[in-house]
């Protein structure tokens, strides 16, 4: 028997768990769940293009919402990730609200409490057994902007079938407001603080292979992990010698020059602040130049370029939308940057604009094209 | 020439901004020392950060003693190769081969592995279309007549918008 060591849950788990107790007797079918940390969790969980819209979709009416009606944001989640939606077991309150409050939150990975309801309706705190386990199954608070750092927050749980009702928590008078993992033991499961976190682990890596099912094609039949492996490992090689290819490609259909980056580079001076800053030293040869006026377009480009070059400064919030964003920004950096460099006879990696395109201008139209971009792109 | 390639890298790994695997790749492309002043240059400060030992090939600090037992329990009963350490074996083989190629993937775990590899999958992605927009750009700019090279740009440009 596991004594409860430390009281667990403030009242607003209390108080969720009531309510979801009540809606499971009403023949709810989904369980409770934040809305705020729904739709923030939902952020880090990007490369899935339909949830993806569905997010955007949402995330008005979920951003909108406080506590007790989640109904409305319910059915679009549902629509698109019925597996979080049901999962939803968000147990931190403070959590959501440090989201809401400041952007970059990345906050240090704290210890995952397991609660598990016995027969006698106590409740056992995990910290300790678990701490090992759980630096993986930890859930860390953060928005990501620009990939905040360190491992993207997992705010979900795994659904718990309920099997006692919700007077375990009565026992839970408060408990401090971080991020914990609040699991429930299965019917006839066992209890043990360590299957449990094993449990656990398994279900959010069974997760992430049903995501990347969606992400990589012709996955859709396949089940067990080492075949799905097998497939990404494919599909990594495979897009990483496409790589490779493409970029011979591009070198053979671009005279390179030889250049000595040293001397390149040599006396100026790059604002580390302004990554742009770099691209106007990085052009287009003069022989590209001169074959192809982008001289015209650039200068019609330039402007809006320079615009936004303060733009350029932040972090992406989205990462799909900076890695769609790319392609948009590509053709115009390519253009934008040849003004700034009629005079350099030095090329360097056409390639190389590419990646500042992220951080592009066209962050503005990021919310409404990015559906249609990815969906164009990809 | 791997200069776009180096710079096809360098540009994905910084617009995606803060990851295991763009931390990875850096550390991987500074390893050579051609590379190292251009990435100085285009990192800037960050580059002196990112360049820590931390950040850099970090295997996952294993207890010897612990290896050492489940070594010997391997090797010392010859257990008849059940079906679940069997799919065990498999999977981890595979999770190694992972480790290889995503960027940084050495020091992860099984769950993050699947995460950046995720990220990365979708990168790469990005990275694959944009590089054929541009060649097909390139060309097209080549067929015409030196004239207008700037059509295939606006079209792209309309496209998208």
């Amino acid at each position: 028997m596991q004594c409860l060591r430390a009281p667990l849950s403030d009242l607003s788990v209390l108080e969720r768990q009531r309510t979801r107790a009540e809606w499971q007797q009403q023949g709810q079918e989904q369980s409770d769940y934040h809305p705020y940390d729904a739709d923030y969790c939902m952020q880090s969980l990007l490369p899935v293009e339909a949830s993806f819209r569905a997010l955007h979709s949402c995330s008005g009416g979920g951003a909108n919402e406080n506590h007790g009606n989640v109904h409305g944001s319910n059915d679009c989640f549902s629509n698109a990730w019925p597996d979080i939606v049901s999962s939803m077991h968000c147990p931190v309150v403070g959590a959501a609200a440090s989201v809401e409050e400041t952007s970059v939150n990345a906050s240090s990975s704290s210890s995952s409490r397991k609660r598990k309801s016995e027969n006698t309706r106590r409740s056992k705190e995990n910290s300790g057994g678990s701490d090992g386990k759980d630096d993986s199954n930890c859930k860390r608070i953060k928005e990501e902007t620009g990939g905040g750092g360190g491992a993207p927050p997992e705010a979900k749980r795994p659904n718990k079938r309920k099997e006692e009702s919700a007077d375990a928590s009565k026992e839970n008078d408060k408990a401090p407001k971080s991020d914990y993992i609040h699991v429930r033991a299965r019917r006839g499961q066992a209890t043990d603080s360590h299957s449990l976190a094993e449990r656990v682990r398994r279900e959010r890596i069974s997760q992430r292979m049903k995501y990347l099912q969606d992400l990589v094609p012709g996955c859709s039949k396949i089940t067990g992990k080492a075949g799905m492996l097998d497939e990404i490992i494919n599909y990594v090689q495979s897009l990483q010698r496409q790589v490779e290819f493409l970029s011979m490609k591009l070198a053979a259909v671009n005279p390179m020059m030889d250049i000595n980056i040293d001397s390149f580079f040599g006396g100026r001076e790059i604002n580390p602040t302004c990554k742009s800053g770099s691209i106007p030293m990085i052009g287009m040869s003069s022989e590209l130049l001169d074959q192809s006026s982008y001289l015209q377009f650039g200068s019609l480009q330039h402007d809006m370029f320079m615009d936004s070059s303060d733009l350029l400064l932040r972090p992406n919030v989205n990462p799909p939308a900076a890695v769609s964003d790319t392609s948009l920004g590509s053709c115009l950096n390519v253009n934008g940057s040849s003004v700034w460099n009629t005079n350099l006879q030095n090329v360097y990696g056409v390639e190389f604009q590419l990646g500042r395109g992220t951080a592009l201008p066209f962050q503005s139209l990021q919310g409404n094209l990015l559906p249609n971009n990815l969906k164009m792109e990809m | 020439m791997h200069a776009i390639k180096l710079s096809a890298d360098v540009a994905m790994a910084v617009a995606r901004g803060n990851r295991r695997w763009t931390h990875g790749l850096i550390a991987d492309l500074s390893k050579k020392e051609d590379n190292k002043s251009f990435l100085k240059c285009i990192l800037g400060k960050q580059y002196e950060r990112l360049n820590m030992p931390c950040y850099s090939s970090w295997k996952i600090q294993r207890c010897k003693t612990i290896l050492r037992r489940s070594f010997r329990e391997r090797f010392g009963k010859h257990k008849p190769a059940r079906a679940c350490s069997l799919a065990r074996s498999m999977v981890k083989k595979r999770a190694q081969v992972l480790k290889r190629l995503v960027p940084g993937g050495e020091a992860m775990d099984g769950y993050s592995l699947l995460d950046e590899t995720m990220d990365y999958v979708v990168c790469l992605h990005a990275q694959v279309d944009l590089m054929r927009q541009l060649l097909r750009a390139f060309e097209a700019s080549k067929l015409r007549s030196v004239r207008h090279p700037i059509i295939p740009f606006f079209v792209l440009l309309l496209h998208m918008f």
